[in-house]
Parts: structure tokens; C-alpha cells; sequence
């Protein structure tokens, strides 16, 4: 299964932090992600099953946010990307 | 904003796209709490981004999808090559007639062709017509004037030109030496004139367009110093001037072929204003001195004005007769685009507006019935486009998709429809004489600007959306489920809303055909009015007698020839010599009075005794002109009813009264005619002048014999043949006798003495082709929307008869079905015409006709006849359903 640059990135940054609002993914990718591709991503993300995802505790107004998280699949799925991602810097094998 | 996001999700997008939406909106409440303005702008462009990254497909090469929709849509167009071809061509002619009338508009308002523009005016005299000056008028201002660096004055001239072929009439311009230095066009050989050529005496010169050099010289590489014969006499010409350069006077649609100096044409044509104020014939522009305005100008002008008036000694009369002086008024050269007055100008400019929109109208009744195609192919293609839904093809995907496939044709119809437009541009560029064979050329020269093709990409633009989007929406409104379960036939689009389409398309038609209607009718009256002469058996041939090869007794000679020559030509009822024609082409003129009474301006001919019954002139009283009045002393005159009332009250009462008669004196004449003549006789009123049903003022009838008058001078036949080819023989005739007359006209009545109502025949012409093609696509689209509809109701129509209904109700169901929207358009468009009649009768002034109670009464039956037989043959199909055929599959 094919894994788009957007989604590495999102399973990266995933990885990296943890339970994460779409919100926030965008502030952490440095301008990578915008508000409007994130949720798509991450929704179409979910129906591959890359990302689980989860309505927060509602606190305060307004409606619930959702939480994503990546899944095992996710982290198979990133790990594989990584195998096949040319190495920057040296000679390549 | 949450609201946003929920009525943004209840629009036709995919689950991740509205969920998107809600998780946005949830975002905007968090952030709002931080910084609101920041959560707005966010939230919005989330939103945008969602929507426009939608149209993608989600996928990250969203320009990818596009060439292949495009490679999509043409392989549907090649499957259904007929509706392709239609649908392009139907484009191709709206788009393509549309560019062309607007680039026939633009053409006829450009700019003239002067250097830096803003800076030059045009000087009138405000009152009386026209607005023209008197050459000595004109030439106090010039040499008085401080607020001009320059000045020039410009005539109309029509002059003989002798060639290989025979002579021919061609109008151009006469102008002063200082012409070519304001306008500051460089000529494309030669030289162009200068202030020295424009000295009585000098050698004659003349200059000639590049069209003119090409057309009659075969671009001649040696035509500056080549000698032209210019009614009779030799001119040098000295230079040729570019083609894009077309002269002042109607230089949008009328090129100038040549032109003199004013000297030349004095010399040549002397014009008629000596003494007579109103009558001057000179134009004039000048350039400001840089920082004078044109008030300040106008300031010295009426200096000039107040002057003149106390100098002239003529002017007690003038100031008597207009109830004015002198008014000298400027206006910027820019501001004229058609006949150098913008009095004149505006109306026309308002008039083109209204053609281009009128064309366009047309391509949107076009663009109807292309979407009402679209929209029956949408729903043949209804099963697939459930199956797409079912497996998961966004809305949006296949509304892109379909409205690709419009772009594509759209783009198609677009291309074809510039060549079109080329093609019909060319057309309407070719050189047309108008007015008979001393007309004008009228040569229009429309070309595919920047402009044009803005109008031609816009209306593209408009008609893809027309025809693309809106079946597209409505095709895709599909429940996949219901469209699966039926077999796709039974649930066509909606009809109500094609009916709305087809009430517009019949308001359109009949807005087009009202207008055309009231146009047509009014010509109609036009040429049935009588003018009181009978123009339409009449020929006429002008002849001019150079007065140093003719005198009186030589110069009656010659006419007395031609005159027994004509007789003799097949179908010739009657001829005579006259000087002139009352209306149209026109009398030396003339004025009569009563002891110290105020003058009478009169239409003067001095015609041989057979003028009456070659006019079809009608005696009221007393008797006509006769062979024997030739009594030096006794001059006797016959006058239109018109002029005997303004002398004597009662026409019956001027027989044998003497007046007063004064022949206006042209310049150049040696003496003036001023002789007391006796009234023998009084004829019928008779149009006279250029404008239609003018009857101002009369018409003064004087023997030949007692006065021979060279101005004007006409050889005029009654035939019963083809008048035009008659004068073509008087013509010949005259040239067999002497082949160095100048033979300035020859043609029919009514293109010689024709008034002027070209204007209605172009307009009912114009709007009729335009409101019966409108009705032609109106009930086209009528007639496929009625078959399809019937087609999908057969099942339906099955079951009515089934259950009793006769053929004879299902022909009724149907056709009333189909003549609903004509019958409501019908009543709109009538309504929609009534109200824009106060409008477009604003916007033409009097020049529009009314479109009348008869007309509004009359006018519905062609529509009602063209519905009825749209709706007849589907109707007949409908009704001749086999009911056990249209339900066995049931």
C-alpha cells in the first residue's frame, strides 16, 4: 500500500508526539500541513487504518475536538517507508 | 462559524470532506478562545482549502485529473459525434455572430486617426443646420485666433473621376493647406498637401489613399507625379496615404479616397454661400496652445462671434431670419467617432449597444437549448452516473467532469467561432456603394482586437456556464439506490425547469420579432407615403457642362440631342431636361416673396414643359409650364401648394399674381437671377430636402427656355423599364455625343431622389433575421424537450389508455403540455416588450417606432402556429402509444 509524502509526515509526527490534535500537527509541521489538507489526510489516513482517532473529554464550549493517534499498522507502515527512503548523505548500497 | 460548518457539510461533498469541515469548526472554538480574529481567518481558509483541495480528488496533482478529464470528455464528444457537431457549430455561429457585430460596433466609435487627440477641437456654428461655417468666417478666426497653434478647415467634395472605365463620382475631402500638419499623418509615398497648394492659382493637386492606389492605380510603384482627370480638368498627385489613415469625415465606415485643397474645389465646384449665411459648408478643428482650456477658447470665439455680427453687413438679415447671431461652439475632437458631431453621434452610439446586446441575446437562446441537450443526455446517462455514485465518485467529480466536457466544447465553439467571426467580419468589410452611383463607399473595416476578443472569450465563458454547470448539477442529482432500482428511463430531470427555459427562450423571440415587427411596419409606411413624385419609373442622369467648352446656345444644343437620343430608348414614356430634383439629390434653391414680405425659401427647377409628367407632379390650379412660354419679359412660374399658401393664403388665390424671385447666387456666379415672375399655375405638394415627409417648404417650376440653368442640370426619363439600366443608357448616349461631360450620377428615382429610410430597412432587417432565428432555436428546443418527454412518459401514457383515455385526450395532454411555456412566454415577452418600449424608446429617441395595439394583437399568432406544430409531431407519437407494447416490461 502506497503511502503519500503527506502521510509520512503526519506518521512521523505522530511518532514523534504522541495522542495529537489536527490543530496542533499543523503547528508542528513548520508549514509542512495546512488546516485544510490535515483532516482530509488524516480521515483518509484513518480509513487505511494508519491513524486511529478519538472524540476528546468535552471541556468547555463548543463542539468536541478529535485526538489522533498512530496504530501498530501505522508504525509498520512508517517503518517501511523508511527502509525505502534513499540516504541522504554518503554512498548508497 | 459551527453553523458554516454544518450547512457547508449539507452540501453535496464526500463523508472526509464534511468531516473535515466539522473538525475545522471545532478547531475555530478552541482557538477562538485565544485570539478570535486569528480562529476566523484560520477556520475560513481551512474551509476554502478543503473545498477547493475537493475538486482534486483528494490527491496531490489535482492539474493531473484535469488532463484527463479533458482526454475523457473528448473521447465522449467523438462517441456522440452528432450532438458534438450541433452543440460546436450552434456555438461556433452564436459566438462567432456575436464577436463580429461587436467588432462592427467598435469599429464604427474608434478614435480618429489624429495625432495626440485630446488636445484637438472642433469648432461649429451652433444654429443654423449642420453647424458648418462660412469660408470667411472661417478664415477671421483663423487669422485672428491666439488660443490654436493650428487650424483647418474641411468640405465634403464630390468630384468626376475620368478613367479607362468611364468617369465615376467619388466623394472625398476638400481641406485647407494646414490638414495634414494638425493631424499629423505622414504619408506612405509622396508628400501630403501644404499650406502652398492651397493658393487660388496653384497647380491642382491631389492625394490619394492607399486603398484608392491599389484599387484604381494597381499600386502603381510610380503614381506620385501620374496626372488624373478630376471633372475635366488635371490634377498631380503628389501623395498616397496610409490605409489606416481614413480622413474626418465618417472616417469609421466611409474611408476618404482623396483629397484637395479647399482652393481647388472653389475652383472646381463652387459652393453655394455667398450672401447666404446659412449656408455655409465648412468644418473646422483646431489644436490648443498647451494650457488653454476650452473654455478660455470658447471665451475668445464669442469675442469673435460678437464681431463679426456688427462687421458683417449681412447679418441684419441673418440675425432676422435665425432670431441669432453668430454662436460659435467647441467640442473635443475626441468625443466624435461617426459624423464628426456628437449630437449625432451619441444616439448611434446608444444604438450599437443595443445590436450587440441584441446579438447576444440570440447566442443566450443558443445556449438554452445546448443546455437542455446537455441536460437530456444527462439523463441517458443517469444509470451510469448512479454506479459512479454507488462506488463511491463524489458529486463533485462528476459535475467537473461534465463541465470539463462544456469547457471542451465551449472552448471548440470558441475557436470556430473567431474564424467565424473572421469570416463575417470579412464580409461586412467589403466595400458597398450606397445611394446609387453618386453614392458613398461604405467600408467598414472591423478588426479583432483586444477588445473584441474579451467580448468573444466572455460570451464563451458565459454560454459553457450556461450550458455546462447547471445541467451538470441537476444530471448529478441522483439517489443511487432509486436510479439503480428503476431502469433510468421514467425519471428524466425535471420538466419545469426546461419549461422555464423555453419561457425564456419565447420572451427573447418575441422582444426580437416585436421590435423587428415595428421596424418593418414603419418602413413600410415610408415607402408607401406618397411623396408626391413619382420616383420609382424615373431615371436620372446628372450632367455637368464645363462652362468654358459650353455656352448657352452650344449648351442647349447638347441637351436637345440627348434629349431626342433618350425618346427613343425602349420604355421611355416621357423626358426632360431639370435643374435637379426637389428631395434627395437637389435645386440650385431659391427664394420668392411678395413686395416687402419676408422671404420664402423655395426648391428651384427651370425645367423643359414635360417635367410635370415626368415627376408625376399634379396640377391644383391655374395651368403647367408650356412650349410657348418663352417671353424674355414675361417669366412664368408654376409653385407647390406649400409656397402659394405662404405667399397668397390660398393656393387657387397666387394664379396670376406676380412675385418677386431670387435664385441664391453661388459663388463663382457672374450674376445674380432676380426677376419678378408670374404665377400661371400651382401644383400639389411634394417632399422636398434629405429628411423623410419634409414638406417645409415648396418648389418653384420655371421654363427652360426662359432661364438656362447649369447647376444641378438633369436629364430626366419616365420609363416603363428598369429605371437604373435606362439612366445607364442616357448615360452612353451622352457619351457617344461628347465624351468629355463630366456625367456626375446616374441611377433610378429612388436611389437619386430616395430619402432617407435606409436607417428602418436596416433595423427591421437586422432585428427580424435575429427574432426568426431567436423563434427558429426557441421552438427547436420546444420540439426536443417535447420528444423527450414523451419518450419517458410512454409507460405512463400506456396506462391512461389503459384505463380509458382515447387518442384524442393524449394529443390534448400533450400539446397543452408543450404549449404552456410558449403561451406563457408569449404573454411575458408581450409585457417585457410593453415595458421596454418607454426604455428603448428613450434610448433611440424618436427614431423607434411604436410597437402598437396591432402589432401586440398580431404578433402572438406566428409564435402560437410555430408552438403548435413543435408540440404536433411528439403529441401525434405520444398518441399513437400501443398500449400493450408500452406495458409489457411492467
Amino acid at each position: 500500500m502506497l503511502v503519500s509524502a503527506l502521510e509520512t509526515l503526519v506518521l512521523d509526527l505522530l511518532a514523534e508526539h504522541g495522542s495529537t490534535y489536527g490543530l496542533d500537527l499543523v503547528a508542528a509541521s513548520s508549514g509542512r500541513l495546512k488546516r485544510g489538507s490535515v483532516y482530509v489526510t488524516l480521515g483518509r489516513m484513518e480509513q487505511k487504518g494508519y491513524v486511529t482517532s478519538r472524540l476528546e473529554d468535552r471541556t468547555g464550549e463548543g463542539p468536541p475536538r478529535r485526538l489522533y493517534d498512530i496504530t501498530a499498522l501505522g508504525h509498520r507502515a512508517r517503518q517501511a517507508v523508511d527502509l525505502l527512503r534513499p540516504l541522504p548523505d554518503g554512498p548508497r548500497t | 462559524m459551527l453553523r458554516f460548518s454544518r450547512w457547508l457539510a449539507r452540501l453535496p461533498f464526500g463523508d472526509l470532506t464534511r468531516r473535515a469541515f466539522g473538525e475545522v469548526a471545532a478547531d475555530w472554538h478552541h482557538e477562538a478562545r485565544a485570539a478570535r480574529g486569528r480562529a476566523v481567518a484560520g477556520a475560513l481558509a481551512g474551509f476554502v482549502r478543503i473545498v477547493l483541495s475537493s475538486f482534486g480528488s483528494f490527491e496531490e496533482h489535482p492539474m493531473r485529473n484535469l488532463g484527463r478529464d479533458v482526454r475523457y470528455a473528448w473521447r465522449r464528444l467523438l462517441a456522440a459525434p452528432a450532438f458534438s457537431v450541433f452543440a460546436i457549430l450552434t456555438l461556433a455561429f452564436g459566438i462567432g455572430a456575436t464577436t463580429a457585430v461587436a467588432s462592427s460596433v467598435a469599429a464604427m466609435f474608434r478614435p480618429y486617426a489624429i495625432r495626440n487627440i485630446d488636445e484637438v477641437v472642433n469648432l461649429y456654428q451652433r444654429r443654423p443646420p449642420q453647424g458648418s461655417l462660412t469660408s470667411s468666417d472661417y478664415d477671421y478666426i483663423a487669422a485672428h485666433q491666439t488660443v490654436f497653434t493650428q487650424m483647418f478647415a474641411w468640405a465634403r467634395t464630390r468630384l468626376s473621376w475620368s478613367g479607362a472605365t468611364g468617369a465615376s463620382v467619388v466623394q472625398g475631402e476638400a481641406v485647407s493647406g494646414t490638414y495634414f500638419d494638425l493631424v499629423g499623418a505622414p504619408p506612405l509615398m509622396g508628400r501630403p498637401l501644404a499650406p502652398a497648394d492651397d493658393r487660388p492659382g496653384t497647380a491642382p493637386v491631389v492625394v490619394i489613399s492607399e486603398t484608392m492606389w491599389r484599387s484604381r492605380f494597381a499600386a502603381d510603384p510610380a503614381i506620385v507625379g501620374r496626372a488624373v482627370r478630376l471633372n475635366g480638368r488635371a490634377f498631380e498627385i503628389v501623395g498616397v496615404m496610409p490605409r489606416w489613415f481614413t480622413g474626418v469625415d465618417m472616417p469609421n465606415f466611409a474611408p476618404t479616397p482623396y483629397w484637395i485643397t479647399l482652393a481647388q474645389k472653389e475652383a472646381l465646384e463652387p459652393t453655394r454661400e455667398s450672401g447666404d449665411r446659412q449656408l455655409g459648408s465648412l468644418h473646422a478643428k483646431g489644436r490648443l496652445v498647451p494650457g488653454v482650456t476650452i473654455d478660455q477658447a470658447a471665451a475668445e470665439l464669442a469675442g469673435f462671434a460678437a464681431h463679426l455680427d456688427r462687421a458683417d453687413p449681412q447679418t441684419e438679415g441673418y440675425v432676422a431670419r435665425s432670431g441669432t447671431g453668430r454662436q460659435f461652439q467647441l467640442i473635443p475632437t475626441a468625443r466624435v467617432r461617426l459624423w464628426d458631431n456628437p449630437v449625432v453621434d451619441d444616439p448611434f452610439a446608444r444604438m450599437g449597444a443595443v445590436v450587440v446586446a441584441l446579438t447576444a441575446l440570440v447566442l443566450l437562446v443558443a445556449c438554452t437549448n445546448l443546455a437542455n441537450l446537455t441536460l437530456a443526455r444527462g439523463a441517458t446517462r443517469r444509470r451510469e452516473l448512479a454506479v459512479r455514485r454507488a462506488l463511491g465518485g463524489s458529486r463533485l467529480r462528476l459535475i467537473r467532469e461534465q463541465v470539463v466536457e462544456a469547457a471542451v466544447i465551449g472552448a471548440a465553439g470558441g475557436f470556430g467561432g473567431v474564424l467565424i467571426a473572421r469570416a463575417f467580419m470579412a464580409v461586412l468589410g467589403t466595400q458597398v456603394r450606397v445611394g446609387g452611383d453618386t453614392g458613398i463607399l461604405v467600408n467598414l473595416d472591423p478588426r479583432l482586437e483586444p477588445v473584441t476578443l474579451l467580448v468573444a472569450l466572455s460570451t464563451t465563458m458565459l454560454a459553457v456556464l450556461v450550458f455546462g454547470l447547471w445541467p451538470a448539477i441537476t444530471a448529478t442529482r441522483v439517489r443511487p439506490r432509486q436510479a439503480l432500482a428503476t431502469d433510468g428511463a421514467g425519471s428524466l430531470p425535471r420538466w419545469r425547469g426546461r419549461r422555464a427555459l423555453i419561457v425564456g427562450q419565447v420572451v427573447v423571440s418575441v422582444l426580437l420579432l416585436a421590435l423587428a415587427a415595428a421596424f418593418m411596419r414603419d418602413a413600410l409606411q415610408v415607402a408607401r407615403r406618397d411623396p408626391g413624385l413619382d420616383l420609382d419609373r424615373l431615371a436620372v442622369v446628372r450632367v455637368d457642362l464645363p462652362g468654358d467648352r459650353y455656352d448657352e446656345a452650344s449648351g442647349r444644343r447638347l441637351l436637345d440631342l440627348v434629349q431626342a437620343r433618350t425618346r427613343q430608348l425602349p420604355g421611355v414614356e416621357s423626358v426632360s431636361v431639370s435643374s435637379g430634383l426637389p428631395v434627395g439629390l437637389g435645386t440650385p434653391g431659391g427664394a420668392v416673396r411678395t413686395g416687402v414680405d419676408p422671404w420664402q425659401r423655395v426648391e428651384f427647377i427651370a425645367g423643359t414643359p414635360g417635367v410635370f409628367d415626368t415627376l408625376g407632379v399634379r396640377l391644383v390650379a391655374g395651368r403647367l409650364l408650356s412650349p410657348d412660354d418663352r417671353d424674355p419679359a414675361d417669366t412664368v412660374v408654376v409653385v407647390s401648394a406649400v409656397t402659394a399658401r405662404a405667399l397668397f393664403d390660398e393656393p387657387a388665390g397666387a394664379v396670376g399674381r406676380s412675385v418677386q424671385f431670387r435664385r441664391t447666387r453661388w459663388a463663382g456666379d457672374a450674376d445674380t437671377v432676380d426677376r419678378m415672375v408670374r404665377i400661371v399655375g400651382v401644383v400639389d405638394d411634394m417632399d422636398v430636402g434629405a429628411q423623410v415627409g419634409s414638406r417645409d417648404h415648396g418648389v418653384l417650376f420655371m421654363p427652360f427656355a426662359q432661364l438656362y440653368e447649369t447647376r444641378y442640370l438633369s436629364v430626366l426619363a419616365r420609363t416603363s423599364a428598369e429605371p437604373a439600366a435606362t439612366a445607364g443608357l442616357i448615360r452612353r448616349a451622352i457619351g457617344d455625343l461628347d465624351p468629355d461631360v463630366p456625367v456626375p450620377g446616374a441611377g433610378s428615382g429612388t436611389e437619386l431622389g430616395g430619402t432617407v429610410n435606409s436607417f428602418l430597412n436596416i433595423a427591421g432587417g437586422f432585428t427580424s433575421i435575429l427574432g426568426v432565428v431567436a423563434l427558429a432555436l426557441a421552438m427547436a428546443g420546444l420540439y426536443g424537450v417535447l420528444s423527450q418527454v414523451v419518450a419517458a412518459r410512454t409507460r405512463e401514457i400506456g396506462v391512461r389508455m389503459t384505463l380509458g383515455a382515447t387518442r384524442a385526450r393524449i394529443l390534448r395532454l400533450v400539446v397543452s403540455d408543450g404549449m404552456w411555456p410558449v403561451v406563457g412566454g408569449t404573454v411575458a415577452g408581450l409585457g417585457v416588450a410593453w415595458f421596454a418600449e418607454f426604455g428603448v424608446g428613450r434610448v433611440f429617441g424618436s427614431r423607434v417606432p411604436e410597437i402598437g395595439l396591432v402589432l401586440f394583437v398580431l404578433l402572438p399568432l406566428p409564435l402560437v402556429l410555430a408552438g403548435l406544430a413543435a408540440c404536433y409531431l411528439p403529441a401525434r407519437r405520444a398518441a399513437r402509444v400501443d398500449p400493450s407494447v408500452a406495458l409489457r416490461d411492467l
